[in-house]
């Protein structure tokens, strides 16, 4: 009932978002304004969330109110995959995550982004309790960690030998 | 205890703090959690998962400071451990086995132990059959307690049950064996007090104090005595008898009750949770008589009867004897030692009711003289309970009457022991012996009094003296014999106190 206009959010951060317009909509319609819901639909609401929510209540025979509050309950069951990523996401960069997370998670699962440049590359993935460590930086402190005297030899080696071409 | 990203990695589990409601967490996540885990915050609070349910995991918080809202924790792969080794010896520490004040360094070798574990069953249990003394002259006569056994002190406040309990702990440690003090909630003053009371009489190398303070949080409060107890554990392993203090069990109840409230368990009688009992129940069922393997240095194995004696403290509103925490503890102990408020305030020091107190397995582990004398004194004290009451009509008494009041009297200034001394079982034997051969007759209180410190003295300072009395205790089968033998020899009392004389 709900799909088209939850395909829309792929962030904890558009999740409020949609939140807040559902707000703003339920209020919209105890006004006696004539036409008041029409016109928060197109002004207050991003246009694509608006048509998703015209074309679904056209399809369905609820009545407004029962539909956005069915809305924002099914808001609250969706479940986040938290990430932090090294560098902050472009548009495309963040459907190509929400794309990959449908694929392999399923629907109804939505992201949490948090920037943290220490972390170098790759990303820290939080999913149901479980912590996957898969950041560039805990590869090198691993590494780092079990041939640390391999590189520093080789380290020393390299800076002998360019020493001596000198 | 290791950092978070090391628990992190070992476990590949996070969860993130949803609600914090005082000393209880509630996190999403952490999918493994089993209950009575090890839990630790990002800022380093640590805490124990109390209960889990379909959305989140319910937190026992270990830790002083709050945790926000969106912290992360994570588990720490098994259940709350401290570290145990002689090294506790003569060191406060808290319910985590982290010093106050002074630091704990532990050797390489010091074992790991679990705070909550199961009771030994009764194939590693012995009954009780040798004596414990605590150096009270109407406990070590009147209730004798054994070693292994569990008795209740129970009384209002502020009626000598701490100094009571120091006594034992004084003349227990002075016997070599190690004094668990486990002070629940206790205000700051006090544990002070206890340390300090621990140092004037030397006896740090036989004591370990955990201590939580009632600013401490509820869910370190609650541990107290399951660490006491995990100590005294451990030094029975080692082959040596424990004296275990638990002051006190109701304010632990207390604080038990607050934690289950705030987690929405059902209340019982009183608020308390249902599980109160069993709660105290496994906490005293691991204190008892053992048969122990110990482990000699060539690794040689050979069994030693070792025991974990328990004193449990409950504290009484008004006198009433009949509530719910402190008859449950009745339940579960082998006796109590009932300090009333009435005696307290008549000026009795320490203020112990022999007919409301009772000693379960302390008589069967006494010898035939202490038994036989136990008998005459307690058919004594009740009779002379009723001639008291009966002198309130103001009757005529007849000489013999007088004569067992005179007694009566002469015991009680006996009985009345000043809290920082502990008199030796034999040496409260002879000098029962010696007033009931009607020594000290027509002598007044002081006198009296200033005699028995005396023999006290002589017993501490003098071996000859002290290796005479102990040989007469222990070789005399009944009380009758040994008054004859007193009367007749001089040398058992130094002399004092013989036909009413004084010193």
């Amino acid at each position: 009932m709900y799909s088209e206009v939850l395909s829309t959010v792929r962030t904890v951060t558009e999740a409020a978002r949609l939140e807040e317009e559902i707000d703003m909509l339920l209020v919209s319609l105890y006004k006696t304004q004539e036409g008041a819901f029409e016109q928060t639909l197109e002004k207050e609401v991003r246009s694509f969330v608006g048509s998703s929510i015209k074309e679904e209540l056209a399809g369905e025979s609820v009545g407004k109110k029962d539909y956005l509050e069915g809305l924002k309950k099914s808001l609250d069951t969706l479940k986040v995959v938290r990430l932090t990523i090294a560098s902050e996401p472009t548009e495309s960069g963040l459907t190509k995550i929400q794309s990959w997370i449908h694929s392999n998670l399923g629907e109804g699962v939505i992201s949490d982004i948090n920037y943290n440049p220490r972390i170098l590359a790759g990303a820290v993935v939080v999913y149901a309790g479980k912590y996957t460590d898969l950041s560039l930086k805990s590869k090198f402190e691993t590494i780092l960690g079990k041939k640390k005297a391999v590189i520093f030899n080789q380290l020393a080696k390299s800076d002998k030998g360019a020493n001596q071409k000198s | 205890m290791q950092d978070f990203k090391t628990y992190l990695d070992k476990t590949g589990e996070i969860g993130f703090v949803e609600q914090s409601l005082q000393t209880l967490v509630y996190a999403a996540g952490l999918p493994l959690a089993k209950p009575s885990e090890l839990v630790l915050f990002e800022k380093g609070e640590v805490g124990q998962v109390l209960s889990l349910n379909e959305d989140y995991v319910e937190i026992l918080l270990l830790s002083k400071t709050q945790v926000p809202i969106g912290a992360k924790v994570v588990r720490c792969g098994g259940p709350l451990t401290i570290t145990v080794s002689d090294s506790l010896l003569g060191k406060t520490i808290d319910s985590l086995g982290q010093p106050i004040g002074r630091g704990v360094t532990h050797p390489k070798e010091a074992e790991s132990r679990y705070l909550e574990v199961e009771p030994w069953g009764i194939a590693h249990r012995k009954n009780i059959d040798k004596p414990f003394e605590t150096g009270v002259s109407w406990v070590d006569l009147v209730i004798p307690l054994g070693r292994g056994q569990r008795e209740l002190v129970i009384g209002n406040r502020k009626t000598g049950k701490t100094p009571f309990l120091l006594q034992a702990v004084l003349s227990a440690a002075q016997r070599g064996t190690v004094c668990v003090y486990a002070a629940i909630a206790k205000k700051s003053q006090d544990i002070i007090s206890i340390e300090n009371f621990i140092k004037k009489n030397k006896i740090s190398e036989n004591t370990v104090l955990v201590s939580t303070s009632s600013a401490d949080p509820a869910g370190l409060v609650y541990l107290t005595p399951y660490t006491a107890m995990t100590i005294a554990e451990y030094f029975r392993d080692q082959g040596r008898d424990v004296l275990v203090i638990l002051d006190d069990l109701t304010a632990h109840a207390k604080y038990y009750r607050e934690i289950t409230l705030l987690a929405k368990r059902f209340p019982g009688r009183s608020s308390y949770p249902g599980d109160i009992f069993y709660t105290h129940s496994r906490l005293l069922e691991r204190a008892g008589n053992y048969i122990v393997n110990i482990k000699d240095a060539k690794g040689k194995s050979t069994k030693k009867e070792v025991s974990i004696t328990a004193l449990p403290v409950a504290e009484l509103v008004l006198g009433d004897l009949s509530g719910y925490i402190p008859t449950n503890l009745m339940a579960m102990t082998d006796g109590h030692i009932f300090f009333d408020i009435e005696l307290f305030n008549a000026g009795r020091r320490p203020p112990i009711n022999p007919f409301l107190s009772v000693t379960r397995v302390g008589r069967q582990a006494q010898t035939p003289l202490l038994r036989d004398l136990s008998g005459e004194l307690t058919r004594f004290l009740v009779r002379l309970q009723d001639l008291r009451q009966f002198m309130q009509f103001g009757a005529e008494l007849t000489e013999k009457t007088k004569k067992d009041l005179a007694l009566g009297d002469r015991l009680t200034a006996f009985f009345d022991q000043s809290p920082n001394s502990a008199v030796p079982r034999s040496v409260s034997v002879v000098l029962l012996a010696a007033l009931w051969a009607g020594f000290w007759k027509g002598s007044d209180i002081s006198t009296l009094k200033g005699d028995i410190g005396k023999i006290i003295s002589s017993y501490h300072q003098d071996p000859k003296y002290k290796i005479q009395l102990d040989n007469l205790v222990r070789n005399m089968e009944k009380f009758s014999e040994l008054i004859s033998f007193v009367k007749q020899n001089d040398t058992v009392t130094l002399g004092l106190g013989k036909n009413g004389k004084s010193s």
